[in-house]
């Protein structure tokens, strides 16, 4: 479903990514895991065409990506949800999510996907009509997976989900990250820096540092790698 | 005396809601597009000569002269801003140097056409209203309660319709706006198209009311600076309401201390705010 070949990404003249290759195939769960700074949300904006590749290319569905904005990227069936939820603080809750589906127009699908966000997250649902600025850091990123969900994407890309939050909110974002992989049939491409928390339950995932691929394998498979072990997951 | 004030602050309200209409412009461009937009004082202007020249000289009614002109200043925003704002607009001291200079390209061009001198529309509503035991002129009325309509109008917009949101999610994170699959150039492109009719629609509903010469826009520019400053950047209410406090505030000054001091008020009051508050009456502290 998603192809990156050979990517390459700069700032400037800094490498951020460096001759990154990776594929997500239909229906899987596939996590990069990497510490801060490994080049984890400069991938995820590259795939979102946000920042422009320096060589490289990105296809999804066999259809080349990179060279679209990112609005065409959106149409084709990409959510993003971005590293540090990045709302419209100064908006609703209510409008957040019907911002999430700004694409779309089926009325009773929107309503659907709207009452399926509160069924995960029913706290949004209570303060529909709060400011996104007035919730706390944990109701915020539940409130940008629900927006991503509103866009009912083919390929849900969550970028660092449970950055900055405490520990008991961590596990309840992954709790409702996998309600999201068995209940919808979503592709889903996920980074995260705690891989205790998402290699359990990736089909495949990446290690990724400073802007390179380390290591791929099946999530299971790479629990048990001695490197990963060690570096990753504190055994 | 109590008669006399009551009266001089409805005036000022009056003329209040036209700035407030101009300056709501300064504050859609900024807020959107993160542009400060010199030219806005040449939008004003345009609209003035526009209204004029279907009015007074193609002697057409006043409603589709005013009419006329916001459709024609609105694709000219539109087109400024493809030609000249969209390929630099992330260099803010280059964008700020050629709104500058393309503003008094335009003026030039107004003077061109219509010559230096002073021109009148004359007010197309007569006769007079009383309030609180004083007279004002149904003109003032007619243009206030306008432009009071189009400010109501723009809010609801903003917070009901789907353009309205885009543009408001743009004002916060563009980036986020195009992941949402907001065609961000586009708002843009729309959004400086408002920024200059509500500009053009101030100039057009207060042309029975004030002369008409080429240079006419740098000073509601100033003005809309002032205010949008004064009201807290970005800020709607805040501009709404600063509109209305600096008409007052004039038209108190101009009565009581001296129409000398009138212009120099608003700039007054902007430099006692930003002392107090930097981030203007309604803005919020980052
Ligand atoms: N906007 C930017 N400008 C310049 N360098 C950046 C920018 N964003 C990230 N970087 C650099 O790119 C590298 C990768 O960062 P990032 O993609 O944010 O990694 P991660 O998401 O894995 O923490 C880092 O060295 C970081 O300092
Ligand atoms: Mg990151």
């Amino acid at each position: 479903m998603l192809q990156v070949k050979e990517l390459t990404v700069h700032y400037g003249k800094a490498l951020a990514v460096e001759n990154v290759s990776l594929d997500v195939k239909e229906g899987e769960f596939v996590a990069v895991i990497g510490p801060n700074g490994a080049g984890k949300t400069t991938l995820f904006k590259t795939i979102s065409s946000v920042i422009k590749p320096s060589s490289g290319e990105i296809y999804f569905e066999g259809k080349r990506i990179d060279t679209l904005p990112p609005h065409e990227v959106a149409k084709l069936g990409i959510a993003h949800c971005p590293e540090r939820r990045r709302l419209a603080y100064r908006m609703t809750v209510m409008e957040n999510l019907e911002l999430g589906a700004y694409l779309r127009d089926d009325r009773e699908g929107i309503a659907e996907d709207l009452n399926y966000v509160f069924e995960l997250f029913p706290i949004l649902k209570e303060r529909k009509n709060q400011k996104a600025g007035t919730l706390s850091g944990g109701e915020q990123q539940m409130l940008a997976i629900g927006r991503a969900l509103m866009a009912n994407p083919r390929l849900l890309m969550m970028d660092e989900p449970s950055v900055g939050l405490a520990p008991l909110m961590k596990e309840r974002i992954f709790e409702a990250i996998e309600e999201i992989k068995m209940e919808r049939k979503v592709t889903i491409l996920i980074s995260e820096q705690d891989a205790s928390l998402v290699l359990p339950m990736s089909d495949r995932a990446y290690v990724m540092e400073t802007g390179k691929i380390k290591m791929e394998g099946r999530g299971k498979e790479l629990m048990d790698n001695d490197y990963v072990k060690v570096t990753y997951l504190g055994l | 005396m109590i008669e006399t004030l009551l009266n001089l602050i409805v005036s000022g309200i009056l003329i209040g809601g036209l700035y407030a209409l101009a300056a709501l412009g300064l504050t859609i461009v900024l807020g959107v597009m993160r542009i400060i937009n010199v030219s806005h004082g040449a939008f004003y202007t345009l609209g003035a000569y526009f209204t004029f020249l279907f009015s007074v000289m193609l002697g057409m009614n006043y409603i589709a002269a005013f009419l006329l002109s916001v459709v024609i200043v609105f694709a000219v925003g539109v087109i400024y801003e493809r030609a000249l704002i969209k390929p630099i607009r992330k260099e803010e001291l280059n964008v700020l140097i050629l709104t500058f200079a393309a503003a008094f390209v335009i003026e030039e061009i107004v003077k061109f056409t219509f010559g230096p001198r002073y021109r009148n529309i004359p007010p197309y509503l007569s006769g007079t209203v009383t309030f609180f035991g004083g007279s004002v002129d149904v003109q003032r009325v007619f243009s206030f309660v306008i432009a009071i309509a189009i400010v109501t109008l723009l809010i609801l917009a903003l917070r009901f319709t789907k353009v309205g949101k885009a543009m408001r999610m743009v004002a916060e994170d563009e980036e986020v706006a195009g992941l949402l699959g907001i065609n961000v150039e586009r708002i843009q492109m729309v959004s400086f198209g408002f920024g200059a009719v509500l500009a053009a629609a101030a100039a057009a509903l207060l042309s029975p009311i004030y002369l008409l010469y080429p240079a006419m826009g740098w000073d509601p520019l100033l003005k809309a600076f002032a205010i949008v400053i004064f009201g807290g950047m970005g800020s709607i209410t805040g501009t709404v309401l600063t509109g209305i406090i600096f008409g007052v505030a004039e038209v108190l000054t101009g009565y009581y201390i001296s129409p000398t001091w009138k212009t120099v008020v608003p700039f007054i009051l902007l430099i006692l705010i930003i002392s107090v508050k930097p981030t203007g009456l309604f803005g919020e502290e980052e």
